[in-house]
């Protein structure tokens, strides 16, 4: 893989792990496991 | 087109197997419905042990709050592996695998095919939950359902393995349910046996035109670190790679094709493990080699 490529991959990997950790911050995991609860079949 | 062929499983089956039961593993689901792997596995279903990224993500539509979250997690996921949790542990992509095992009549989509799943993502897991449950929602911790929304979505209209693990089991366990059972509920379950009939004679078919978590996968698979690589100078072009590709995503290693595989590309590896030429094709990790065909397949 070129330099560039290896740049514009860096860039995307920070971009990604921004998003997940101001995700969580904002609690999204914690909707996502709701959400999964809640549509239980059986329950 | 060259005929479509099953080629070696190899390491695959095992871990397809391992994934099946680890996905479904009742006894240790606990929380790990926090997390949102990339596989096609129904968290509405009892034994599921990890959420379900197209539910989870109409959800988040249904409500409209941004899921930072599971982009940033899958984007992370697709960039390092694009899509190898399709070929390797996805256990409705194994049993499609399984499928096409029946022998049958085979035949391969036309890779136009392939853009449907990029509609049902944008469509029905987005954009619809997003349109129609505006008017309802009070607060972004509110949860809006489905059905409040006039289940309008993947999950209600379309996914095969809600039906098959959630819908189905429920529909054989309760006669109360059954009796309640609506016109929507016998056409999914239309829709499931059309997709596992497809599954039989064109492979891996679900995954290259309606899975909408396999489009989202491969908005990042083409830039994944992952790849594959040719030695021009050792391929013969016997075309054996792009014959046991289930995606069809395997191009011949020609000039005008310097992407070797693509968006479609499931990392499934089938094509190095019947190449039937020794250090022709390989499979690397950020330019390091993780596997390389052996050669051992000549026919």
């Amino acid at each position: 893989m070129s330099k560039k490529a290896w740049i514009l991959l860096a860039m995307l990997a920070l971009l990604f792990a921004g998003l997940l950790a101001y995700g969580l911050s904002q609690g999204d995991a914690g909707y996502v496991l709701r959400n999964a609860a809640e549509n239980f079949c059986f329950s | 087109m060259p005929r479509p062929e099953i080629g070696k499983w190899g390491r695959r089956f095992p871990a397809q197997i391992l994934s099946l039961v680890a996905f479904n593993g009742y006894f240790w689901r606990g929380g790990g419905k926090y997390l949102c792997l990339p596989v096609l596995n129904c968290y509405a279903c009892p034994i599921g042990t990890v959420a379900c990224p197209i539910g989870s993500l109409t959800a988040f539509a249904l409500a409209r709050r941004i899921p930072f979250y599971i982009l940033g997690f899958l984007g992370l996921i697709g960039l390092a592996v694009g899509r190898a949790f399709c070929g390797w542990t996805c256990p409705f992509g194994f049993f499609q695998d399984l499928l096409y095992r029946i022998r049958s009549f085979k035949f391969r989509l036309p890779r136009a095919a392939n853009a449907l799943k990029y509609a049902l993502l944008v469509v029905l897991a987005l954009g619809l939950p997003l349109i129609l449950a505006g008017g309802k929602r009070a607060g972004s911790e509110e949860r809006i359902t489905s059905e409040q929304s006039g289940a309008l979505d993947y999950c209600s209209l379309v996914c095969p393995v809600g039906t098959l693990e959630g819908g189905v089991p429920v529909l054989a366990a309760s006669a109360e349910v059954r009796a309640q059972a609506s016109w929507r509920t016998w056409s999914k379950i239309g829709i499931a046996a059309a997709i596992l009939g497809l599954a039989v004679v064109a492979r891996r078919s679900f995954c290259r035109a309606l899975c909408p978590l396999g489009a989202l996968m491969a908005l990042t698979s083409r830039v994944s670190v992952t790849q594959l690589h040719t030695e021009d100078k050792l391929c013969t072009r016997c075309m054996r790679c792009v014959k046991v590709c289930p995606t069809v995503a395997r191009h011949l290693p020609f000039k005008e094709f310097r992407t070797e595989a693509g968006a479609e590309c499931v990392l499934c590896l089938d094509c190095v493990r019947n190449c039937p030429e020794k250090g022709a094709l390989s499979a690397r990790f950020a330019g390091k080699t993780i596997s390389v065909s052996e050669g051992k397949s000549r026919e």
